[in-house]
């Protein structure tokens, strides 16, 4: 099965090269034949990609240790469903899930673009056959999924997979960033293919902007899955951390989301070509930048991502994109001339171009920021630690802009406004804004973070906006429908689902970062000792310890805590968190203390998630006092055992196993192993150990989540093609209806 | 206005306020960020009652708990020097021997205090087998995994 899986990659790293030149030489001689073989080539790679993912995973599945990668992510005992999740664990195997993505979205692209871009796909398909062909050749010779040991020398079982990545999101999070990465290289291919036939027209931008939006729409949802991960996996209460590898997935997400808003300038009025193919290149180099940095190992600090050795062709494809792309472009520039120009700059045209100018300066803000460590060590020689205080002041500023405009946009019309224009548009919404503003300040103690009301200000004036556009256009839909307004609002939105499912992600952006703005200013920390019986409070919640609790399965040893919260006396909610000791696999441990290994622990948090608040909490249970016992528990199995191998050792080598087997089966000792463990584990019950809390309430970060959620609906509303939503229509009634038209 | 006087007011107003920008992120990066020194730097620029930010590798076998204080070893680049470090306060997660960490201490006379809350840790999801798992395993037969009894 390895062979196989080493004579795929090599099969693949052949149609790279194949593809690459017949589409190239297809294109360059009109040759139809070539071309059609070029594209079938990427076909031909998304097939192969798949079977050697499958490989992987069914070597994951049945536990085949002769496989290095299998050794060192999976192990006997993990469940089936993570078996399924570690090929993306490892280097090797992400590598391999990458090229098959990319290659599945390629095939699809060129599918759907084969009777059009009849100029441009062929260059594209070389484009992305070459980024592929790296990929596959990383897979191939720096980092082989299917390298082997051989199979005498092969491990009797794995070393398993790190306990913190044991959560579901595991099975989405990777996938769904991959995915969002790999549709990038779609626009980004077609734009170097359009800007090297120098056809550029609107014909490339309409066809790969649905591809640009799945792109954003995933990446997206994949950031936010792992700040979910992070918030509930990672036992420190955060959602987001500004770690170089979110930062590396963020920037693309930001870049993307200014394309998608810039492209309606040009579609519309012909303005904006070469910030639109900047913007493209920018997110595509940006995709791989962000993997550079994850796999490369380059930032030497606490941002380090596991030391490699693909720094140096990461860099080097790196710089092909930003070469060939910047030279493209000026070799272009008279084609990429607007055709308009901006009328006035209170116009609709004009919001959009200062959110890409807000959105690329963000971006800018978080390059710098995360690769200043880097900088700084190239110009003083000394490594600097960079974190929130140096992102704050330019991203918090920026978004509450952002915001303000995210609101604007929408009301302003195109070309011109006018101040009846203005004032039509702008009274209910800023009203709202007004309202919600004063309602706040006076019901809570919010005033004394002036940034997060003007968060809540502008948050509620964009909820505004999008709730008088879908009022409005609901009600002229009804006047000439004379549906109910649920038939109306939804005929609405399929009719112009671009355009609502616009408004739909503006509301989940409002949403979301009005979550954001409450959990990071509003939140309350507290960190106790207790022993059961004790209690602490924190903003007014009270949290009693109630008792320890302790659970021995075969994955995991979890010693916990059940936790009373109560409010002014009256019972809110019972929790339940835990910490679980995963057994390692360090001879050091000894025969006890492998299961009892502070390394290899992950906590289960206790939470209670409701509309206006979290109450979160983390118990670091301490095994110090179990200490003594572990290690008396050691001496004694490993004496009887030391004793069972001395006996063992004076017979013949060829019945030294037999021996050795029944004189472990004689002893019991590995029954007696499992009681000691129970015993010892049993003791966290009876004795009344102090635990380590951590307890934060936090306001609306379930706004954080629902926000993303509707973010994800507007990005899919947008992302349906029109048939699927489309009424089916009698012909025989089509009189009637332009009858109907006329007459309104 | 003449459009093109228009223009180039607007490119001066765009230039000027990127400038400003960029001159900003210099300042707040250099003022922001704060050195981070290694187990041998420490040793040699400690002062007592100086504040620091200690990063490196947490040296294996140096990490215990003692009531609600964790105490741990960070190792210099050459792994020729270390530190040992007091922490009390929130543990992450993926903390465990043998990772990459930062934590801020005080010089207490020689003896170095974590301030509370300072520990942060790699990320755990980079590629990288789970902690202690590729360690030798001889002389010790990991046997069969542990049923509740």
């Amino acid at each position: 099965m390895a062979l196989l899986g080493r004579a795929i990659l090599l099969l693949d790293l052949g149609v790279c090269l194949y593809g690459i030149v017949a589409s190239v030489y297809g294109a360059r001689s009109r040759r139809q034949d070539w071309v059609d073989s070029g594209r079938r080539a990427v076909y031909a790679l998304a097939a192969l990609s798949v079977i050697a993912f499958v490989l992987l995973e069914v070597a994951f599945v049945r536990n085949e240790f002769a496989f290095k990668v299998v050794a060192q992510t999976s192990s006997t005992t993990i469940p089936l469903f993570y078996k399924l999740t570690a090929p993306w664990s490892s280097q090797q195997g992400s590598l391999l899930l990458w090229v098959t993505l990319s290659s599945v979205w390629s095939t699809l692209a060129l599918y759907l673009t084969q009777r059009r871009l009849r100029d441009i796909a062929p260059y594209a398909t070389a484009v992305l056959l070459g980024m592929d062909g790296f990929f596959v050749s990383l897979a191939s010779f720096a980092a082989n999924p299917f390298q082997t040991v051989p199979a005498a020398s092969a491990p009797a079982d794995g070393a398993g997979l790190d306990p913190l990545l044991m959560h579901p999101s595991m099975m989405f999070h990777p996938p769904m960033l991959y995915t969002g990465y790999t549709l990038m290289a779609i626009p980004f291919a077609f734009a170097i293919a359009a800007l090297i036939t120098g056809k550029l027209g609107p014909e490339w931008i309409r066809d790969t902007r649905r591809f640009a939006l799945a792109a954003w729409m995933c990446l997206g949802f994949g950031i936010i899955l792992g700040a979910r991960w992070s918030y509930t996996e990672l036992g420190w209460g955060g959602y987001w951390g500004w770690d170089a590898v979110e930062n590396a997935a963020l920037m693309p997400w930001i870049v993307c989301t200014a394309f998608i808003h810039s492209i309606q300038i040009q579609e519309k009025r012909g303005m904006l070509k070469v910030w639109n193919v900047s913007l493209v290149m920018l997110f595509g180099t940006l995709s791989i930048f962000g993997t550079f940095l994850v796999r490369s190992g380059v930032l030497d600090s606490i941002h380090a991502f596991g030391a490699s050795t693909l720094g140096v062709p990461f860099v080097a494809l790196l710089m092909v994109m930003v070469l060939t792309a910047v030279g493209l472009v000026i070799w272009r520039r008279d084609q990429l001339r607007s055709e308009h120009r901006l009328d006035s700059l209170i116009s609709r045209e004009a919001m959009f171009l200062l959110q890409n100018l807000i959105l690329v300066a963000l971006t800018f803000v978080i390059f710098w920021v995360t690769l200043f460590p880097l900088i700084s060590q190239a110009l003083t020689g000394t490594s600097v630690s960079v974190g929130p205080p140096a992102f704050t002041p330019f991203v918090v500023p920026l978004a509450l802009l952002l915001m303000l405009i995210t609101g604007i946009g929408p009301l302003i019309s195109w070309r011109r406004a006018t101040v009846a224009n203005l004032r039509k548009q702008f009274v209910y919404p800023v009203g709202f804004a007004v309202l919600v503003t004063l309602l706040v300040l006076t019901l809570t103690d919010a005033g004394r973070k002036p940034l997060a009301v003007m968060m809540f200000a502008f948050g509620s004036f964009v909820i505004g906006t999008v709730a008088q556009e879908f009022i409005r256009g609901t009600a002229a839909r009804r006047a000439l429908t004379r549906d109910f307004w649920p038939v109306a609002l939804a005929a609405l939105v399929r009719r112009n689902r671009r355009r609502y499912g616009g408004y739909i992600a503006h509301l989940g952006f409002a949403v979301m970062l009005i979550g954001v703005a409450a959990s990071s200013s509003f939140q309350h920390v507290r960190q106790a000792t207790l022993r059961p019986g004790q209690s602490v409070s924190n903003d007014g919640y009270v949290f009693h310890y109630v008792r320890p609790t302790e659970s021995v399965g075969p994955e995991r040893i979890s010693f916990g805590a059940i936790l009373n919260v109560t409010k002014n006396g009256h019972q809110v909610v019972r929790l339940h968190t835990m910490q679980s000791f995963y057994r390692a696999t360090n001879a050091a441990d000894g025969f006890i203390g492998q299961f009892f290994d502070g390394n290899n622990a992950d906590s289960t948090i206790g939470l209670d998630a409701g509309p206006l608040r979290d109450i979160w909490s983390v118990a670091s249970a301490d095994t110090g006092p179990l200490l003594p016992l572990i290690n008396r528990g050691n001496k004694v199995f490993a004496d009887e055992y030391n004793a069972i191998v001395t006996q063992v050792k004076k017979l013949p080598p060829a019945e030294q196993e037999a021996a050795y087997n029944a004189a472990l089966a004689k002893s019991n000792f590995w029954n007696a192993r499992s009681l000691a463990v129970n015993e010892i584990a049993g003791q966290y019950l009876k004795h009344s150990y102090p635990v380590v809390f951590q307890f934060i309430v936090s306001p609306l970060v379930t706004w954080l989540w629902g926000g993303a959620l509707i973010i994800f609906l507007g990005g899919l509303t947008s992302l349906i093609p029109p048939g699927l939503l489309a009424r089916r229509r009698s012909p025989a009634l089509e009189p009637a209806r332009v009858a109907v038209r006329e007459l309104a | 206005m003449d459009p093109n006087r228009k223009r180039a007011i607007r490119l001066t107003v765009a230039l000027s306020a990127a400038l400003l920008l960029a001159s900003a992120l210099i300042y707040v990066s250099f003022s922001a960020g704060r050195d981070e020194l290694t187990a041998s730097q420490l040793l040699t620029k400690a002062r007592p009652g100086g504040q620091y930010i200690l990063a490196g590798t947490v040296e294996d076998g140096s990490v215990r708990r003692v009531g609600n204080r964790l105490d741990f070893s960070i190792l210099s680049k050459d792994r020729r020097v270390a530190v040992a470090v007091a922490y009390t306060g929130q543990v992450p997660d993926p903390f465990a021997q043998g990772r990459a960490v930062m934590v801020n201490v005080t010089d207490r006379g020689g003896k170095f205090v974590g301030q509370p809350n300072s520990l942060t840790t790699k990320c755990p999801s980079k590629y990288q087998a789970a902690s202690g798992a590729l360690k030798n395993t001889a002389g010790v037969p990991a046997g069969p995994a542990v049923v509740n009894s």
